[in-house]
């Protein structure tokens, strides 16, 4: 989809033609994906967005309210705070598809529905793997890299260090099994992490890696407690 | 007209909206209660949007809930490029839907599957009203080709793919682009001007 864009005059004008056509929903799934994830990484184009969803609005209000069932409502509770408990309320929200859709569109193909982690075949003689950690809600962004069965993982956050009393915590997440953490990392800078025998053969393409904001010293309860800031799937290099 | 009533009753008055930024900044606080208030307030108006652009409740339902999950994590974030509450509410729930759209099966569409919800076309009398109101955006719509703003809507609103709207029309893809870009900057120089 090129030859249409040619009489745009410059790259600043076929930018915010871009920005438009992201907002009306109109490009195909492919290229809507790579426009998101350069919101992300891209402020200025972001902004660009940013004026056109603002510009477009307006449009919704031809659009007929529709009171929604009552169970939504309880299901968004549900989802986000399952539990009574203070610590054990996060785990619902953790495990909820819902939170995994948003983080990782764009970032990562979680489609919906029969596309849902897919199953992306190892080569037999690739065995670099590497994941971009982001998401659509923050800034934060980290890069992981891993030789597969090896002892350690070089995580490189282009993060800034979290707010006093905070520690960043790294998880794997194989499928729809609950998150195992890889332990307190620090933000801004490079570090190996250590990755114990039994999660080894789990770092494979396919599986995600996802950094949550916890207490000082990471969270106490085996389960992430604060919100995910980054999220990716990991991939062959 | 019901539905307009509602609308502006719902967003359209500055209280309303300076409530709803109230709302989101408690919310970003982790505020339970505000939360409920804001789903209350909101929620007709972004189940709308989810039902038209998915046509197909159970498949809105779910994109409802996970748009609620959305703001409840990004709520502080809202103001970041200074959009108002309402633009970003809007953008929020619409994104979550056109992804969920661009990632169905194309097929699906075509079989016309799940259509629970019909569209309803909008009428030239319609059209007369909305502009009579005096709704900018409607006067600058009214400004270009009706087939390029007709276009327009059934993308915003239907959410409409090029490749829909190519077929829609019978002409290439690619000549949908060009006039549908050309009409999009045309509409925001007279929104602005």
């Amino acid at each position: 989809m090129t030859s249409g864009t040619e009489n745009m005059t410059s790259p600043a004008e076929r930018d915010d033609a871009l920005a438009a056509e992201y907002v009306l929903g109109v490009l195909p799934g492919p290229e809507r994906e790579k426009v998101a994830i350069r919101i992300e990484r891209d402020d200025a184009f972001a902004n660009l967005v940013a004026r056109w969803e603002t510009t477009l609005a307006p449009l919704a209000a031809d659009v007929d309210p529709v009171r929604p069932p009552e169970q939504v409502w309880a299901r968004v509770e549900n989802a986000l705070f399952e539990s009574p408990g203070p610590q054990a309320s996060k785990s619902g929200w953790w495990t909820s598809l819902a939170l995994w859709r948003g983080l990782a569109f764009g970032a990562m193909l979680l489609a919906v529905g029969s596309l849902v982690y897919p199953q992306i075949p190892d080569r037999g003689d690739v065995s670099r793997l590497t994941a971009t950690l982001q998401s659509d809600e923050t800034a934060d962004k980290f890069v992981a890299g891993y030789e597969h069965g090896s002892d350690e993982l070089v995580l490189t956050a282009l993060s800034q260090a979290p707010e006093a009393g905070r520690d960043y915590e790294l998880w794997l997440i194989v499928g729809d099994a609950a998150p195992v953490s890889l332990g307190v990392v620090p933000g801004g800078q490079s570090a190996r992490v250590a990755v114990p025998q039994a999660l080894r053969a789990k770092l494979i393409a396919g599986s995600l890696l996802a950094v949550s904001l916890e207490p000082q010293g990471g969270s106490t309860t085996g389960a992430p407690t604060g919100p995910v800031i980054a999220a990716g799937k990991i991939s062959n290099l | 007209m019901v539905w307009q009533l509602q609308f502006q009753n719902c967003s359209s008055p500055l209280n309303d909206i300076q409530k709803i930024k109230q709302l989101l900044g408690r919310v970003a606080l982790n505020d339970r209660a505000a939360f409920r208030e804001l789903y209350s307030l909101t929620s007709p108006k972004l189940f709308g949007i989810c039902l038209r652009l998915l046509k197909d409740r159970a498949e809105a339902e779910d994109a409802l809930q996970e748009v609620y999950v959305k703001i409840w994590h990004r709520a502080g974030s809202f103001s970041q490029r200074g959009m108002s509450p309402i633009s970003w509410l809007a953008a929020v729930t619409r994104n979550h839907a056109i992804d969920i759209l661009r990632a169905r099966k194309p097929q699906t569409d075509e079989l016309g599957e799940g259509k629970d919800v019909e569209a309803p076309d909008i009428s030239p009398e319609k059209a007369a009203v909305l502009a009579s109101e005096g709704r900018r955006i409607d006067e600058c719509m009214g400004e270009l080709d009706p087939q390029h703003a007709l276009a327009v809507r059934q993308a915003y609103i239907e959410g409409h793919s090029y490749e829909e709207l190519a077929q829609q029309l019978d002409v290439p893809l690619n000549t949908v682009r060009t006039w549908l870009r050309r009409s999009l900057i045309k509409l925001r120089d007279c929104l602005e001007r």
